[in-house]
């Protein structure tokens, strides 16, 4: 990818993922809107920091990376470590008390993983990059974040 | 197979997913225009993180140096360095209002003063004031005698309600509904009302006006208690007084009074202007060049070449001449005044300024120099302890 195209590379991914940003990033900050600011302020510093894309991964996920550096209102250009991971809960947990207080006590890579893959809908491959962990990793924290929620939850406790 | 699998957890966390808000790219690009040009610029300025400025919240995360974008604070007169401007610059406005309202805290015993200005793009811009010193503060307010202007976003469907809300109560009160030129200020204006409708004493709101645009003109509606001594005044009716109350709390209390389909952004930030107007204000009235004479060199320098409208003081008599100048132009001013009187109520309700001596050297016909904010629709703000 060609640097002179990663503006419009970075218009049509924000055209295409916002509303996905959006949702992941209101489980960090609490609300839409603070989350939209959120949203505004990651492709700003991606438009602006153009250069610091290495083309080694994708675009989307180091957009991601930058929107939870923002988040969580970290600075400098260093990749998001473990320990910085964002803490994700639910917006508006009363509409699924038993889910979301099940989600609630998974360790918090296991809650930032489940999160990214059905708020962010990302491939587990996409999650291992934001998560600066192997895709094998992803897989095996799911399973285990799986079976976690499936020790909490009942079966009628989770019926849709 | 568990029950855990990808599809009853995508199911469930879709059900969880909250509305995400419409993309606004092309803010991002304006952003990242506007950042470049303050780095090139003449004047670099590193944004200290100060309480009353806010990245909008997030939680309580703390932001250190992050550069202000979105002010979650109101303020008087300019905004801080970076702020960035409401959009989109320009929109066709669909209500006016100004009256009293509750005040927001149960001590006071006296009513707040509440302008709000519904635009078509869905802004709603409002102030409160408490109608003497010690009165209630909104969080988000500026100071706790003015809130400045501050900002919300209603989707089309809120539009709609108080469109809708506004047009009934005018067509339940036809008789009384008054033409005045659009963009004037219904209250202010220079078109003295001569009928209202009458409310009871104890009704609130118990004094104020609305006005809706039209072309060009706006139907303007007033109302107030006997004692408010229009020419002619008509007792209301008790669907006029129902259908007030209604407009009333669209526009002073919509967080309340609308359903969350009804927003866009409900989240209170200021109202960032792209232009402010510096106005100078003298009697008897002067031509251009006499009144821009009359101001310290620089500023006059600063202004000469600006786009330039004819204009009356709303609020205090007087005839100018109003500049209109971008934010930093409007820095550079206020800067090139800084020697001149402040007057009383500057830097809590407005930047106004006063010259000791007249234009023709008169004791009492000071000139008065004022920078306001413009409106979406082009008008100019007017500031002030009442407004």
């Amino acid at each position: 990818m060609s640097m002179g195209g990663l503006e419009s590379d970075l218009e049509d991914l924000y055209r295409r993922r916002h509303r996905a940003f959006q949702v992941m990033l209101s489980s960090v900050t609490g609300s839409v809107e603070s989350a939209m600011d959120v949203v505004q302020e990651a492709f700003l510093r991606a438009l602006r920091n153009q250069g610091d894309f290495r083309g080694d991964g994708s675009l989307e996920g180091w957009v991601w990376r930058i929107a939870f550096r923002v988040a969580i209102g970290s600075q400098g250009s260093r990749e998001l470590a473990l320990d910085e991971l964002p803490d994700v809960a639910f917006v508006d947990k009363s509409r699924n008390e038993a889910l979301a207080a099940a989600v609630r006590r998974l360790p918090r890579q296991r809650r930032a993983a489940i999160f990214l893959r059905y708020f962010a809908d990302l491939s587990y491959a996409e999650i291992g990059e934001v998560l600066g962990i192997a895709e094998g990793t992803v897989a095996a924290t799911l399973s285990q974040a799986y079976k976690e929620l499936g020790a909490e939850l009942s079966t009628e406790e989770v019926a849709v | 197979m568990t029950l855990y699998d990808d599809g009853l957890l995508a199911a469930q966390f879709a059900a969880l997913a909250p509305e995400p808000l419409e993309g606004r790219w092309d803010d991002v690009l304006r952003e990242a225009a506007a950042a470049t040009a303050v780095s090139q610029g003449r004047r670099r300025y590193h944004v200290a993180f100060v309480a009353a400025v806010l990245v909008a919240a997030i939680g309580t995360a703390a932001y250190g140096t992050v550069r202000v974008l979105i002010l979650d604070q109101g303020f008087i007169g300019l905004p801080p360095v970076g702020a960035t401007p409401s959009t989109p610059e320009s929109s066709d406005l669909v209500v006016e209002w100004f009256g009293f309202a509750e005040p927001l805290s149960a001590q006071q015993n006296r009513r707040d003063m509440v302008r709000a200005w519904v635009y078509a793009d869905g802004r709603i811009i409002w102030d409160r004031r408490p109608h003497y010193l010690g009165g209630s503060r909104i969080p988000e307010g500026a100071n706790e005698l003015n809130s400045g202007y501050l900002e919300q976003r209603l989707a089309p469907e809120g539009v709609e309600l108080v469109r809708a809300a506004a047009a009934r109560l005018l067509a339940q009160s036809r008789a009384l509904v008054e033409e005045i030129p659009a963009g004037e200020d219904p209250w202010w204006g220079s078109h003295d009302s001569r009928v209202a409708l009458v409310v009871p004493d104890d009704y609130v709101p118990e004094w104020g006006v609305l006005a809706v645009p039209d072309g060009d003109r706006s139907a303007r509606l007033l109302w107030g208690n006997y004692d408010a001594g229009f020419e002619s005044m008509s007792a209301a009716t008790p669907e006029q007084l129902s259908a007030l109350r209604r407009v009333y709390a669209l526009l002073t209390d919509p967080a309340s009074a609308l359903p969350s389909s009804a927003w866009s952004v409900q989240k209170v930030r200021a109202y960032v202007p792209s232009h402010y107007a510096v106005c100078i204000y003298t009697s008897p009235p002067k031509d251009a060049a006499e009144l821009l004479s009359l101001l310290p060199g620089r500023a006059a320098e600063l202004l000469r070449d600006k786009p330039r409208t004819p204009t009356a003081d709303l609020a205090t008599p007087g005839v100018g001449d109003c500049y209109e100048v971008e934010t930093e132009g409007a820095r550079e001013v206020t800067d090139a005044l800084s020697g001149l009187v402040r007057e009383e109520g500057w830097g809590t309700h407005w930047l106004r300024w006063r010259l000791d001596e007249a234009a023709d050297g008169t004791p009492g016909n000071p000139t008065d120099i004022s920078i306001e904010p413009y409106f979406p629709d082009g008008r100019i703000a007017t500031s002030g302890p009442f407004g």
